[in-house]
């Protein structure tokens, strides 16, 4: 009895990993980009086009994250303004307001390095998210 | 997302839609929402691009990204709009850099979107510019009678009227909202209609609810208008003031009277351009220049939490300050002599001027109730005498006494609330006594903020404080004023 009592509570632990595994991924996806906002923008009539738009985007934040690695301090405020805009448009909250506290840090000639690590980091997992995202429509 | 009509434009010669945005897969998501509606639209990423493809193609609608990578948005329009005035461009801004997107406006933009927006928001502002183009009736040659039709109500020639008559004739071919303040008296609704005539929408309705003068429970029907049986005593469906506007004008007197609850769903109504009367489910859309006015100091109401901040900088586009009658100069003997004329004529007497000593005493006077006391002044003098001139016996023992009292004219207008010192800074502390500190705090930042051109780390580094503390500071504001916007 004490023993398929271990055993089943070991499956149900395995069980529950797995899903929060999956939820703690989802969570972590939605508090990186705002789903609703993201579907929408995709929900284009052309599958083609919709695997073109996450290809575009995707290529525009590593457009930016690579200019935010060798730019003067004038560039990046540039490309943080750049930044901004577009996260503000794909859902990508949290990113978004990350550029504007860059793009105001480079203006004001403050040292930035730190904020465009972060920055950098950040613009990895939200292409990572929308990667994931243009494989789904792929596969649908 | 919506979906809009064919007379939103696209189906003639020369209505390519020049988008000029330099994030390549923003142009794929505004140009595809665009073409989806079938709308044909040409893409360019720079300024310089942008320019030439303007020349090539000469669109009649632009939507212009502020910030280019070769050039501002505001040059770009400038060169666009000197060689094509009638060009409606909309710009197109990062959320942070409204400052500049009102500076845009005020440059001759007709219209601004803030990213992110949805594309019921993007077709709106297309399908307004081209209504407004249609309004336009292709007479590029109409200008110079309309707007002088326009001013005809107005009398005056001083100075600062002549600033009045040219920021109306800008301000008319453009959709942008007009803020009017000034004390009352001063013509706040002449100037509203003068608008109004010299716009392209002169044929359509020019509607004037006074915001001030209607209960609040009946003013959102009042203005949205409402359905049968949506309340007790909705016996019919009844068209409110913006729907009743729709091709024309819509002037809200006094705005800062307006309830809170509405001023939020007023806001609602100018960033996606519907209205939901009372009662009912689905929004509609209309198609309405504000123009608002207040005899307020509109920054003092946001300022006292009883006028919403987002309203505030959504409405103060275009701003037009009334000259108090008393900084008018000679105006004030050109407008007694036309009035008096009109009057002697209705009441069947022959007076056809003023006296020297009563033309002294008229400019002398401060005219704390502007043109409007002015007319009840000579009322009462055509009402109660008769001769071919005003003498100074003839006028009213109220104002006989007034003038006695009468400091000399430059000690008036400095005294007057809207001379246009800040009035702190006439008054010195003395303005601040009652308010709390963090009253106090908001209103020195937002001072700053405001001698600054809206530059947040310009103001900070005045202020010596970081940036992101007035973020902070502005964006609690925001969401309080929000929250007792909705209380």
């Amino acid at each position: 009895m004490d023993r398929i009592s271990v055993e089943h509570s070991q499956h149900k632990g395995t069980l529950q990993s797995d899903n929060s595994d999956k939820l703690n991924g989802a969570k972590a996806d939605s508090a990186l980009i705002d789903a609703q906002v993201l579907d929408s923008l995709l929900s284009l009539p052309d599958a083609a086009l919709q695997a073109s738009l996450c290809t575009q985007i995707i290529a525009d934040l590593r457009r930016i994250q690579q200019a935010l690695a060798v730019g003067q301090l004038e560039d990046v405020a540039h490309f943080a303004h750049e930044l901004k805009g577009l996260t503000a448009t794909i859902g990508a909250n949290p990113l978004a307001e990350l550029s504007v506290q860059l793009q105001l840090a480079a203006e004001m000639g403050q040292a930035c390095d730190a904020l465009v690590a972060v920055t950098r980091g950040q613009i990895d997992a939200v292409c990572t998210i929308i990667e994931g995202r243009a494989r789904r429509t792929g596969s649908e | 997302m919506t979906s809009t009509s064919p007379e939103a434009g696209g189906d003639e010669p020369g209505d390519t839609i020049l988008l000029i945005e330099d994030t390549p897969s923003l142009q794929m998501v505004y140009a595809s929402a665009l073409r989806r509606h079938g709308k044909t639209v040409e893409v360019c990423g720079t300024a310089a691009d942008g320019l030439a493809a303007f020349a090539r193609l000469t669109p009649r609608v632009v939507l212009l990204d502020l910030m280019l990578p070769d050039g501002t948005g505001l040059e770009v329009m400038q060169e666009m709009l000197a060689g094509k005035p009638h060009t409606r461009v909309i710009v197109i801004t990062a959320n942070g850099s409204i400052n500049k997107a009102v500076e845009m406006m005020r440059a001759g933009a007709h219209e601004f979107l803030v990213k992110p927006f949805d594309e019921a928001r993007l077709l709106a502002a297309i399908e307004n510019a081209f209504r407004a183009l249609s309004h336009r009736g292709g007479s590029d040659g109409r200008g110079h009678a309309t707007t002088a039709r326009a001013m005809a109500p107005f009398i005056g020639t001083s100075p600062a009227m002549q600033t009045i008559y040219a920021k109306i004739r800008s301000v008319s071919r453009s959709m942008a909202t007009v803020f009017i303040t000034g004390e009352s008296g001063t013509g706040k609704e002449l100037c509203a209609e003068a608008v109004h005539q010299a716009s392209p929408r002169a044929r359509g309705p020019f509607i004037a609810l006074n915001c001030g003068a209607i209960p609040v429970d009946l003013l959102e029907s009042e203005v949205f208008g409402h359905l049968r049986g949506s309340f007790t005593g909705a016996i019919n469906d009844k068209q409110g003031a913006a729907a009743a506007a729709s091709g024309g004008t819509l002037f809200l007197d006094e705005i800062c009277e307006m309830d809170l609850n509405l001023q939020t769903k007023l806001l609602r109504f100018l960033q996606t351009s519907t209205i939901t009367p009372v009662g009912a489910t689905k929004p509609r859309k209309v198609d309405v220049r504000i123009v608002c006015a207040t005899n307020r100091n509109p920054l003092d109401e946001v300022r006292l939490g009883r006028f919403r901040e987002d309203l505030y900088y959504r409405l103060h586009v275009v701003p037009i300050a009334m000259p108090p009658l008393r900084e008018r100069g000679e105006d004030v003997i050109e407008i007694a002599q036309a009035l008096l004329v009109e009057m002697a004529r209705e009441e069947g007497r022959a007076f056809d001027g003023l006296e020297g000593d009563v033309k002294q005493l008229f400019r002398r006077l401060s005219w704390p109730g502007n043109v409007r006391q002015l007319i009840n002044v000579l009322r009462n003098v055509v009402v109660m005498n008769d001769g071919a001139q005003v003498t100074r016996a003839m006028l009213p023992p109220d104002l006989l006494a007034e003038a006695d009292k009468a400091p000399a004219p430059d000690t008036a207008s400095n005294s007057a609330p809207w001379s246009g010192a800040a009035p702190e800074a006439a008054d010195g502390l003395g303005a601040l006594a009652g308010r709390t500190l963090a009253q106090i705090e908001r209103m020195v930042i937002e001072d700053t903020l405001r001698r600054q051109g809206g530059s947040v780390p310009k103001a900070a580094r005045e202020l010596d404080v970081s940036a992101s503390t007035i973020y902070r500071k502005l964006d609690a504001w925001a969401r309080s004023d929000a929250e007792n916007g909705q209380a």
